[in-house]
């Protein structure tokens, strides 16, 4: 595929500025590829910001976005609003996120499925939840709160699973399928995540994504992951910190094959490199993108099949 | 006891515990393995990749936000007590560029720092608040000219919110944070003042404030430039602030107006000002 098909057509009509976000590959913008950003155009689809970066008061972090942003379709991706807390939200933190997204008009807002906030302290990660029928009551009037307070509606993303609880009895697919079914929720698919699930706890990825509702599928995260070994046993850690894997490229058609086109982020956090190789990144998920919009028959379906049932 | 999840406020009570585990509390991580799969690996192993993850953000976030402060103590120590620190103080927001005030108190209290030398941690601290502080129109040169020259002493100057004025209780905290602080990130006057002034006198403070460029700046400031800045930071006409200033040695009202205003120090549009 020709570079240019990534490119932000010069002269296109402009699209409303909240408008969602175009079923092409974006990248998630970071601190030091700001300056490409703002000396060029690189051919970037759409971009993604981390909101809580920006949640500042003011200073060169927020002036550079709003310049950026003039070009480029944008989505905000929350790692803090702690959906899952039995303590519920932070009304604050909510106005604080309202008025960023007020502002800069994403096109898509999001956060997790897991909680990082109780008894007054905020822990920087993404923990996991018991899956039971309280945290499913929990997750869902907080999000009802969340999604009145932003005044939009959010798509709640998939976690990478590191450990379970013993008292979960609800299968993630179903959770969320009820999520979307009580609050009218979206669904960030990480598919990378999803692959960490199967390595670590066995997740089945056919098994959940027949159990999801395509339709809420808003977004689609793309991203590398560190391999550890403990004990001799392997484990997959969400680093965003290299490129995606062979194994996640052919899950990913899977999931296009099941959904049709969704905008679809390449994620790259740690380790990072100069921004071609994320835009080389997302020229590849373009073109999957584009096969499926063709109605092509995906490439390499039946490997893509042989790896959902991989250990 | 392990966190009963299934009963009504179980979820709350396994937050509460989990928050404190992950945060190094080792009564607390043990209660919440007892709630965890073993899955063939260990609930405790599993659990420590999540107190391991915070653990390398939030002393990363530190190690950003204090680097003159990590360079004067070392790399392996600054790690260590950036562990002690955000076990005595984890976050409680999740806008992480707000982590780390106080650091420079924990430190004097750790014994890791003299309190004179914690103004290199303080110095840190004040670029980090200015980098991101509220943004604000400067007072420009022309702006001031424009107002009678008749009514210009009895305005006040407010500093732009991003001003921070910091005593430097001694000269060797100064120089210590100039020699470690990350370029990248503030520009340093080192030697304030005009050219035909003579040696840079003593500092007796420090000024950091973000520029109209965006760009974060510090100095060092005599004792007639701290009483002179004091004052219009708390609200003195530029007569009253002036007259105490210049009791003190080596005081340049003009001088320091003009670098002020160049700078973009002041507030174009505080309460009651021009």
């Amino acid at each position: 595929m020709s570079a240019s098909r990534t490119t932000v057509a010069a002269g296109a009509p402009a699209a409303p500025r909240s408008a969602p976000l175009p079923e092409r590959a974006g990248v998630g913008l970071r601190h030091r590829h700001v300056p490409d950003f703002l000396t060029g155009r690189p051919a970037a689809a759409w971009l993604e910001v981390h909101s809580e970066n920006y949640l500042v008061e003011g200073g060169p972090r927020t002036a550079q976005l709003e310049r950026i942003r003039a070009d480029y379709p944008l989505s905000c991706h929350g790692v803090g609003l702690s959906l899952g807390s039995a303590e519920g939200l932070d009304a604050g933190h909510l106005a604080r996120l309202r008025a960023l997204y007020d502002r800069f008009e994403p096109g898509l807002v999001s956060d997790h499925l897991s909680w990082s906030v109780a008894a007054g302290t905020y822990a920087a990660d993404l923990l996991p939840l018991p899956m039971t029928e309280e945290a499913l009551a929990v997750v869902a009037r907080n999000l009802d709160h969340a999604q009145a307070a932003l005044g939009r509606r959010l798509a709640v993303e998939n976690p990478s699973c590191y450990l379970s609880f013993a008292a979960s009895t609800i299968p993630e697919a179903e959770f969320l399928a009820e999520l979307v079914r009580r609050t009218g929720c979206a669904l960030l698919l990480d598919v990378n995540n999803l692959y960490v699930c199967q390595r670590n706890l066995g997740l089945d990825p056919a098994a959940w994504l027949d159990a999801v509702p395509g339709e809420a599928v808003a977004e689609i995260h793309l991203a590398g992951h560190a391999r550890i070994e403990v004990e001799g046993r392997e484990l997959l850690i969400d680093d965003h910190g290299s490129r995606v894997i062979e194994p996640v490229w052919q899950l990913y058609q899977e999931t296009l094959r099941r959904f049709g086109p969704r905008p679809t982020l390449i994620e790259w956090d740690t380790a990072l490199p100069p921004l071609e190789v994320l835009l080389g990144e997302a020229e590849r998920a373009q073109e999957f993108l584009d096969a499926c919009d063709i109605g092509l028959p995906a490439v390499a379906r039946g490997t893509a099949r042989e790896a959902l049932h991989a250990g | 006891m392990p966190a009963d999840v299934g009963s009504p406020g179980g979820l709350a009570d396994l937050q509460r515990a989990m928050v404190r585990a992950v945060h190094g509390d080792r009564q607390a991580f043990a209660s919440v393995t007892a709630a965890i799969d073993d899955d063939g690996l260990g609930a405790n192993k599993r659990l420590f990749l999540h107190l391991n993850t915070i653990t390398h953000a939030l002393t990363g976030v530190l190690r950003q936000a204090y680097p003159a402060t990590a360079g004067l103590l070392g790399a392996e120590r600054f790690e260590t007590l950036a562990r002690g620190f955000l076990r005595a103080a984890p976050p409680q927001r999740a806008e992480l560029s707000a982590y780390g005030a106080g650091f420079d108190r924990f430190l004097v209290a750790e014994g890791a720092l003299a309190e004179p030398l914690a103004a290199v941690a303080r110095l840190d601290w004040a670029v980090q608040e200015a980098y991101f502080a509220a943004d604000a129109e400067p007072l420009t040169a022309a702006a001031l000219a424009a107002i009678p020259e008749e009514r210009q002493a009895a305005l006040g100057f407010a500093l732009v919110p991003s001003a921070r004025l910091l005593p430097l209780p001694a000269a060797l905290a100064w120089r210590r944070w100039v020699a470690f602080a990350d370029r990248g990130v503030v520009a340093i006057a080192e030697a304030p003042g005009r050219p035909d002034s003579g040696p840079a006198p003593v500092p007796a403070a420090a000024l950091v404030w973000r520029r109209p460029d965006l760009t974060v700046a510090a100095r060092p400031l005599s004792v007639g430039e701290l009483v002179c800045l004091a004052a219009l930071a708390a609200g003195e006409s530029l007569l009253d602030a002036a007259a105490g200033a210049e009791a003190t040695a080596e005081f340049d009202l003009a001088a320091l107006l003009t670098d002020g205003l160049a700078g973009g120090l002041f507030d174009a549009a505080p309460p009651g000002g021009p």
